[in-house]
């Protein structure tokens, strides 16, 4: 799995610096300022910068050829969600760094942050990758686009509702189980996809 | 004779298209070329011997395992070219070497790098950017820079100028001449599979039309070639196909069939497969 890792990181390391200078700047905001969109953003911007990987995979034949080669299908999902999972980690981590060395933000806030953040970007990997494994990248883009859109207005539907800047104590443990909860479905649907998937071209 | 790749009964359709290959065997140690015409089905038998499409029915057998799909060790032994898979575009060789040394344990980096200034390949440059022809070669170079003993290779020769066909059929000799190395190389170009292959099989509309020892084959058939007038004098049942041109005839014979009257001479692989699916017609 290393090795698919390392090819992953290969290709982000491609991207272009705007893309980096986006995620760079959301990254502060979230830190210094909280808020919703700020936080989700930081969440989403890495997120999506793996899920370019999936596109440049589908679209080089690169899906084809690793299946080809001695890894196991499993492996290959899994490198894809063990990617988005340090990508989420890694955004709570800077997030929180940001934030504590603000000083601006109370502890709660700041840990309410890492919540919304583990959960949006929980749930928008697990809609979203069985969706591009199994329709390809390029028909999923609608999909996704309708998964980012729907998540952020119930994100702010919530938010509306929520009487303090910090997340009520019942949601703050109930909503990262429920996204975990479904990123684990969302993996084995996954496999389950990818075992049976036939790569007969164009 | 033992063998490295083993099909009984295998079926797989979609779409419109349907292969059946009822019994076809590649022996260890052989280099056997799949010849046909675009959409044969030469792809699509690749493919399921490399596990990337499943067969509906049947066995199939790579390297002795039924499963090469979900057997990731056997890949291990496999090197492959095959048509709309391919490396990260963004990749260089020198990344995607960093990429397979940590997916085949028998990675020989030496090896690589030897293939590289071989094939002048610069190890910086993005394969996106490589011509047509420096993608292939840099598709062989990892195919035979792990110590694979079977070679699955789909048209590696296709779109390549006759000097860089030569080099790769070359290596490939060199390749074919240890006894547990085996190749299956798939082409349209016979002229290609004529230099390297022990035996052929014909695909024609997803069907094995024959299997053969390609030397045997090439003894076994005779091109006639005679005037309208004199064909009368042949016996008809012993004309297998036939092209009528305006000044004369060309008439496929057995070997041993032919009369001593007649003047023939040896086909090349590339004339006897047009005639066997085109001159049929005109008997």
């Amino acid at each position: 799995m290393m090795a698919l890792l390392l090819k992953d990181v290969f290709l982000m390391r491609r991207r272009n610096a705007i893309m980096l200078v986006a995620i760079a700047i959301f990254f502060v905001l979230a830190g210094v300022q909280g808020g919703l969109v700020n936080t989700v953003m930081a969440t989403m911007m890495p997120l999506l910068l793996g899920f370019t990987t999936l596109a440049y995979d589908q679209n080089d034949g690169w899906e084809a050829y690793a299946c080809a080669l001695p890894f196991s299908r499993i492996q290959i999902v899994q490198s894809k969600y063990v990617l988005a999972l340090i990508s989420i980690v890694a955004s709570i981590l800077l997030v929180l760094i940001i934030g504590l060395a603000a000083s601006v933000l109370e502890i709660q806030i700041v840990f309410s942050n890492a919540v919304t953040q583990f959960t949006f970007g929980s749930l928008f990997v697990a809609i979203n990758f069985p969706l591009i494994l199994k329709f390809g990248f390029e028909k999923s883009r609608l999909y996704y686009i309708l998964v980012m859109v729907a998540l952020m207005s119930i994100g702010a539907a919530l938010s509306t509702f929520q009487k303090g800047p910090s997340l009520p104590a019942s949601l703050v443990f109930t909503l990262p189980i429920a996204a975990l909860s479904g990123l684990l479905a969302s993996y084995f649907l996954s496999c389950s996809i990818m075992k049976n998937k036939e790569f007969s071209g164009s | 004779m033992e063998c490295a790749i083993a099909c009984r009964h295998m079926k797989k359709s979609y779409g419109s298209f349907a292969l059946d290959l009822e019994d076809f065997t590649v022996a260890t140690g052989t280099v056997h070329g799949l010849i046909g015409a675009n959409g044969c089905g030469k792809t699509t038998t690749i493919k399921l011997l490399l596990g990337l499409l499943s067969p509906d029915s049947g066995e199939l057998s790579v390297l002795g395992s039924n499963r090469i799909g979900l057997d990731a060790e056997t890949r291990q032994h496999i090197g492959f070219i095959v048509d709309d898979a391919s490396v990260p575009g963004l990749l260089n060789a020198n990344e995607l070497a960093a990429v397979l040394k940590r997916c085949y344990h028998n990675w020989d980096q030496e090896q690589y790098e030897g293939y590289l200034k071989q094939f002048e390949i610069d190890p910086k440059k993005q394969y996106r950017k490589y011509s047509r022809g420096m993608k292939v070669k840099l598709q062989l170079a990892v195919a035979l820079s792990h110590h694979a003993s079977l070679l699955i290779l789909d048209e590696p020769t296709s779109g390549l100028d006759p000097l860089a066909r030569d080099e790769i059929i070359t290596i490939l000799s060199e390749f074919s001449r240890d006894e547990n190395h085996t190749i299956l190389i798939s082409s349209h170009i016979t002229s290609d599979l004529e230099k390297l292959c022990d035996y052929v099989t014909f695909l024609e509309e997803g069907g094995i039309r024959f299997t053969e020892e390609k030397d045997e084959l090439l003894e076994t058939y005779r091109l006639g070639i005679v005037s309208h007038q004199m064909v009368a004098d042949i016996d008809s049942d012993s004309i297998i196909a036939k092209r009528e041109g305006s000044f004369q005839v060309e008439l496929l014979l057995k070997t041993e069939n032919v009369p001593s009257f007649l003047e023939s001479r040896r086909l090349s692989l590339e004339e006897l497969i047009i005639f066997l699916s085109k001159g049929r017609s005109a008997v």
